[in-house]
């Protein structure tokens, strides 16, 4: 810092020294847009300094209100992250997921439907507890689920994904179940 | 919090413009950019100059009334003064209303200058909520006149708001039978120890004394025993979800169920009040909460005063951990032998099924009320109807009665709920 201050002082000084004609400073032609780059680069270099992360003090909102936790908000994130293409994590997501709604899918079809857990589980690996070719597909592995070009398309492109989808129609299929009483 | 002093960075900006125009003016050959970075020269040397401002602020806080109703709209109003003995050319306020409070109209931001010995005033309004709430102190940040050196701190200034809201209107919710009758209602055509006469008979050994007709002893000579009506009012616990699993709702800005918990347990105290009741508050909580049954205008104010001011019950959730097990012990044993508890809770997890299903076994029979949180159209909230559905299924095998709340009011719910239950 100490040697940057001597170094534009004396640059200063010499600068006036020359321009009242004491003395004669022969500079190469070069040197002047030399010395503009070096400025303009310098200049650049402190814009990225200042687009850093800044120290300043994080300053109160008063205007925040608190928001209530949504129940089933956080089930909807992880389907999303689940759902992701090509995220690290998403196999053993989609696996809690599947686990979560297969216990849902016992507890419904035994408390409504009277069944046993074994006939619970026979019905969804079956896929013949709802008429919802989708929704079935989820829990089963027999059934395939109708897959139209366009949505192929849309999978491949979007976030949106087949296990997403199949996910949704068995979450709405067995609130239809409970709905009905049935 | 202590003073913060911090650079803005304000002098590296503009030397970072004198350097650009510089550079592109000597790159260039424009004569005039090179005179114009002299400018920001001169405005890097002044940020270079700046000392930090010390402000010596007196602040005064006054809102239109400390006692609001729910939903009223109250007036804050924040002077600040300069005590010092300079000019403060650049001051920015940040007002410190209470996170459970909502901003109506205006602001709780303010920007100005001010000379030494001048005041300044701004106001905004906020929106009454229920309980015991504290301002934070004003936010101060100073500036330079170059906007280079910032200096943040904090005035202190005690306000504070309480809002009680009434009782809501009672609701009849009634308990469940226990195996020596349908409890509740006063009259009884039995006779036992109470108050009001209900017939004379013949002394049978074991009477207490102070049973006996003395006088018509002394005039037969033979001794027999006053038998007045028998109380069979109800000892009724009103126990609130307040965990972090109450504080849910079905959107982010709507009323929390824990609120609606509170106006269950008061319309509940209300209705069983009314007909002779003893009625106890508790509450589920990383604070404890506990209000023994009683009677009388002075313990009517006290749940009045506990339901909209208690800390257990705060308009935010706790951050404390919460030992489930502990509490529910604790709870139990706090619990009188013949208390009915109604147990208001969202149902949003097993641990409040748990809890009523634990409480019922124990031998004080539970009736659950719940407000619903799960009413949005998106998959999970679907599935968390679904999995709510499930629980209240499961409470209802069990043998413990479940009033679902959702979308009328709490009097209408529980009337076609009786209706249901009598059919």
């Amino acid at each position: 810092m100490r040697a940057r201050v001597v170094l534009g002082t004396l640059a200063v000084l010499v600068g006036l020294v020359a321009t009242a004609g004491v003395v004669s400073v022969s500079l190469p032609p070069s040197f002047v847009p030399l010395v503009g780059l070096a400025a303009v680069v310098i200049a650049l270099q402190a814009v990225r300094d200042l687009s850093g992360p800044s120290d300043a003090p994080i300053l109160p909102e008063p205007e925040r209100r608190h928001v209530a936790t949504v129940p089933g908000d956080a089930f909807d994130d992880l389907l999303t992250s689940a759902s992701l293409y090509g995220r690290v994590d998403g196999s053993s997501d989609r696996l809690a997921i599947r686990d979560r709604l297969e216990t849902v899918a016992i507890d419904v079809l035994t408390r409504y439907d009277g069944d046993t857990p074994e006939e619970a589980r026979t019905r969804l690996a079956e896929g013949t507890w709802t008429d919802d070719p989708t929704a079935a597909a989820f829990f089963s592995s027999t059934v395939e689920a109708d897959v139209s070009f366009l949505d192929r398309f849309r999978f491949s492109a979007t976030s949106d994904s087949q296990f997403r989808r199949e996910a949704a129609h068995a979450v709405g299929a067995l609130a239809r179940h409970v709905e009905g009483g049935r | 919090m202590n003073p913060i002093t911090h650079r803005t960075g304000q002098r590296e900006r503009m030397t970072a413009a004198a350097l650009a125009l510089a550079g592109i003016g000597v790159l260039t050959g424009q004569a005039g950019l090179l005179l114009a970075s002299v400018v920001a020269v001169a405005l890097a040397a002044h940020g270079r100059a700046a000392v930090f401002p010390d402000p010596s602020l007196t602040v005064g806080r006054e809102v239109s009334t400390t006692t609001p109703d729910r939903e009223e709209t109250v007036t804050v109003t924040v002077t600040v003064t300069n005590e010092g003995e300079s000019t403060l050319p650049d001051l920015r306020f940040i007002d410190g209303v209470p996170d459970t409070l909502t901003v109506a109209d205006g602001s709780p931001r303010h920007a100005t200058a001010l000379r030494a010995g001048e005041s300044t005033t701004f106001s905004y309004d906020v929106t009454a909520e229920r309980g015991h709430h504290t301002f934070d102190p004003l936010y101060v940040v100073a500036r330079d006149s170059s906007g280079s050196a910032a200096h943040h701190s904090d005035v202190a200034v005690a306000t504070e708001l309480e809002c009680v809201p009434p009782l809501p209107t009672p609701a009849a919710l009634p308990l469940r039978p226990t195996a020596a009758g349908i409890v509740g209602e006063t009259a009884t055509p039995e006779g036992g120890s109470g108050v009001a006469f209900h017939a004379i008979r013949e002394y049978r050994r074991g009477d207490p004394l102070n049973r006996i007709d003395w006088n018509r002893a002394a005039r037969t000579g033979t001794l027999s025993t006053v038998e007045f009506q028998r109380e069979r009012s109800a000892t009724v616990v009103v126990l609130l979800d307040a965990r972090e699993e109450g504080y849910v709702a079905s959107e982010e800005t709507d009323r929390t169920t824990l609120e609606r918990s509170i106006e269950v347990a008061g319309a509940v105290y209300e209705g069983r009040r009314q007909v002779g009741d003893r009625v106890g508050v508790a509450a589920l909580s990383p604070r404890d909460c506990w209000l023994a049954p009683g009677t009388g205008a002075g313990h009517r104010a006290r749940v009045r005063r506990l339901l909209a001011t208690h800390e257990a019950l705060a308009p935010l959730p706790n951050d404390d951990p919460f030992f489930g097990t502990l509490k529910t012990a604790r709870l139990r044993r706090q619990l009188p032998s013949d208390a009915q508890v109604v147990f208001c809770t969202p149902l949003v997890d097993d641990f409040a099924l748990r809890t009523a299903r634990r409480i019922d076994a124990g031998g004080n029979p539970v009736t659950v009320v719940s407000p619903d949180p799960t009413v949005g159209g998106t998959v999970g909230q679907r599935l968390a109807n679904v999995e709510r559905s499930l629980r209240c299924s499961a409470l209802r095998e069990a043998g413990i009665p479940v009033v679902d709340w959702g979308e009328e009011s709490f009097q209408a719910t529980v009337a076609n709920a009786v209706r249901r239950w009598s059919a």
